[in-house]
């Protein structure tokens, strides 16, 4: 199930202040408001624009799972918080976040920073669904110009957050998909939830985020991981050869796919990622209707190659003559020159010596 | 046998009858102009000469009278009828019609073809030269005009001809009327070939204005239908100009003859979208533009190109994509 993000209406916010880690690994209570905040229409919008920003349709958030369902847990918390009817008992839950926050922070080398726990309802029409969202924001600095003067006059702002730089804040939202049960009947599956970390893009950071997504939010990567990174791999190449471009254009989006997939540094999967980087504006919303109409996620996936190991190892050229010519991935681009069809016929080069004719 | 001296005084007594009728003619085809049109100011737009009546010169009557080897009169003064002329220049073909059509429908004179440019085509396929249409329009009625009677059959000459016709002909006038010259091969050629490219320019116009009239007409049709959408947003007062402005800049390439229907289907499927319109109205400009919906749907269609192509800067309707669900860096 892919959450539909759209048609966001904020209803509650409340903000807790989290502080830095103590050097002798004690925790400094957060900070408590004891109400919900209020923000003009503008400013909800703009709040509205960060957290979809981050998790919305093309975002580099992804889906994950319940790991902690205990008593206690985040997933629980925010579950109380979407049936509870009293304001007071929202206002108690959202604190225990905070707690919780401070105490997944303990050990690590991580900024305070305000929490926004956010309430609402999502999706369109009268599918419309109860949200909770987390925002850890952290605090940092910026100016503020005063034009009112002769002269511009800059003012030191140091308790900036949300500005539209990504890397200051982490977003985790639990959706409650089924929207007509009572709190009895709903269980963990029926969330859904997205998580946004800039850093659980980058294999050499991804670890870095766990403290917000796992001890934090209780959550883990989908399972589903495996399965979907291989449909990504059968369904872009669906679309790929289904499209009017020249063989040697097809022949080259099938290497960026090749390489996008074996990228080691890349740590997600990502329709518009893939997009973006290949195809002109046009084609690239052909892709991303194509793949919304195959219901194939349209924020990131957490990368995982091991169904397509095999597959991405090797290229296969298959010919009309019936000729095929297999050649590794990896350099694919240097030892298999193709120079152009003339009609019946192609013209390649390929490097190195005839060693074997079985 | 009338004398130049005769012609002469005879037609200096008449002018000023002859420029009552002029103006009064000309004051009829303004006047139905204006109706057709449905508005003053679009009659100074349609022609592109301020038509006023003009009296033959003097020397050019006697002339005409008595030295155009082509031309014998028994009684040249009544035979010719151009002594006063009307013309009325035009952009496009069609656009004389309007005007034949004024000429062709009045009550106070009778009207005989002298020259119809579409026939001469018919009679002379193979031909290219002068265009005009022209009209001799000779009062049904003795008439009292402000300089005395107008008596009943006094003629005037109308020509109807679209600017690049007019072009030709100031070009020509001269060669027109004097055979030696006309009879130079080359010059006669370069003639023709002008003529042939202004048929074919006269052509292309014609189709050009087709194809914004077309455009028109769907935009129109569109906008119409934006606000037929937008209608249960009540209390909200948008400009039109900023619709027709916004619509026109969008280009064509998003709207097909499909849209219409794409439009209805997918606000009849989306009904949150206008709830949330509504509820930004209150502080967005753009939110209370009709339009907003046409943007709403063709980005959800087309969320990348159309950022390239959005005739607004981003962050003017980035709202609409937050909205919709959709991250952008």
């Amino acid at each position: 199930m892919c959450p539909d993000v759209s048609n966001m209406q904020i209803e509650k916010i409340i903000l807790h202040r989290v502080y830095d880690n103590n050097t002798d690994g004690n925790i400094t209570p957060p900070k408590i408001s004891d109400n919900f905040t209020t923000i003009e229409p503008e400013g909800l919008a703009t709040l509205q624009n960060r957290i979809v920003k981050s998790i919305g349709e093309d975002s580099h958030s992804i889906q994950m799972r319940v790991i902690d369902n205990t008593e206690g847990s985040a997933y629980q918390i925010c579950k109380s918080i979407i049936f509870a009817s009293d304001d007071n008992e929202k206002i108690r839950l959202s604190a225990q976040l905070a707690h919780k926050l401070a105490r997944a922070q303990i050990g690590r080398n991580t900024p305070g920073g305000i929490l926004i726990i956010i309430s609402g309802l999502i999706g369109s029409n009268n599918d419309r669904k109860h949200f909770v969202g987390i925002i850890k924001a952290e605090l940092h600095d910026g100016f503020n110009v005063d034009e009112n003067q002769s002269i511009l006059i800059l003012h030191l702002l140091t308790s900036l957050l949300l500005t539209p730089q990504q890397k200051f804040y982490k977003i985790g939202i639990f959706i409650n998909e089924n929207s007509t049960a009572s709190s009895e009947e709903v269980d963990d599956n029926d969330y859904s939830i997205l998580v946004y970390d800039h850093l659980m893009n980058r294999r050499e950071s991804n670890q870095l985020a766990r403290y917000f997504f796992d001890s934090f939010l209780g959550c883990d990567y989908s399972i589903n991981d495996k399965s979907l990174t291989r449909d990504f791999y059968y369904r872009t190449k669906d679309f790929i050869d289904v499209q009017n471009f020249p063989e040697e254009e097809k022949i080259e989006f099938n290497t960026s796919l090749n390489s996008y997939l074996r990228n080691q540094q890349q740590a997600t999967v990502l329709v518009a990622d893939f997009g973006n980087d290949n195809f002109s504006p046009e084609i690239r919303d052909n892709y991303s209707n194509f793949m919304r109409s195959v219901s194939f996620p349209d924020h990131a996936i957490s990368k995982d190659i091991c169904f397509l190991e095999n597959i991405l190892k090797f290229r296969r050229l298959k010919f009309s003559s019936d000729v095929k010519i297999i050649a590794p991935s990896r350099n694919f681009d240097q030892i298999i020159h193709i120079d152009g069809f003339v009609d019946n016929e192609t013209r390649i080069r390929i490097q190195g010596n005839i060693i074997n004719d079985d | 046998m009338t004398t130049e001296a005769e012609l002469i005084a005879q037609f200096e007594k008449d002018k000023p009858i002859y420029e009552d009728w002029g103006n009064i003619i000309n004051q009829e085809i303004l006047k139905g102009l204006a109706s057709i049109l449905g508005d003053g100011k679009k009659v100074n737009v349609l022609l592109k000469i301020p038509p006023t009546p003009r009296i033959k010169e003097n020397e050019s009557l006697i002339e005409k009278a008595f030295f155009r080897p082509s031309k014998h009169y028994d009684d040249p003064y009544n035979q010719i009828t151009d002594k006063v002329g009307l013309r009325y220049v035009v952009l496009l073909n069609d656009e004389i019609k309007t005007i034949e059509r004024i000429i062709t429908h009045s009550d106070i004179w009778d009207y005989s073809k002298d020259m119809d440019f579409e026939e001469e085509k018919k009679a002379h396929p193979l031909e290219f030269s002068y265009q005009s249409m022209h009209y001799i329009i000779r009062s049904q009625e003795e008439i009292t005009g402000p300089s005395g009677k107008i008596p009943k059959g006094t003629p005037c000459e109308v020509q109807i001809r679209t600017l690049l016709q007019h072009a030709h002909s100031e070009l020509t006038h001269d060669t027109t009327y004097k055979p030696k010259m006309r009879q130079l091969p080359d010059v006669q050629r370069l003639i023709s070939k002008s003529m042939a490219l202004i048929e074919i320019t006269g052509d292309i116009f014609t189709i050009v204005d087709n194809k914004f009239k077309e455009k028109k007409a769907k935009m129109n049709n569109l906008l119409t239908e934006l606000i037929r959408l937008y209608s249960p947003i009540q209390n909200v007062d948008y400009q039109i100009q900023a619709n027709e402005y916004l619509l026109d800049a969008i280009p064509e390439k998003y709207i097909t003859e499909k849209t219409i229907q794409d439009l209805e289907d997918y606000f009849s499927k989306n009904t949150w979208i206008l709830d949330r319109v509504k509820e930004k109205s209150s502080y967005s400009f753009l939110y209370r533009q009709p339009i907003i919906l046409l943007f709403f749907y063709l980005i959800r269609q087309n969320k990348n190109a159309f950022r390239i192509d959005s005739p607004l800067p981003f962050d003017k309707i980035e709202p609409i994509y937050t909205d919709l669900g959709i991250a952008v860096e």
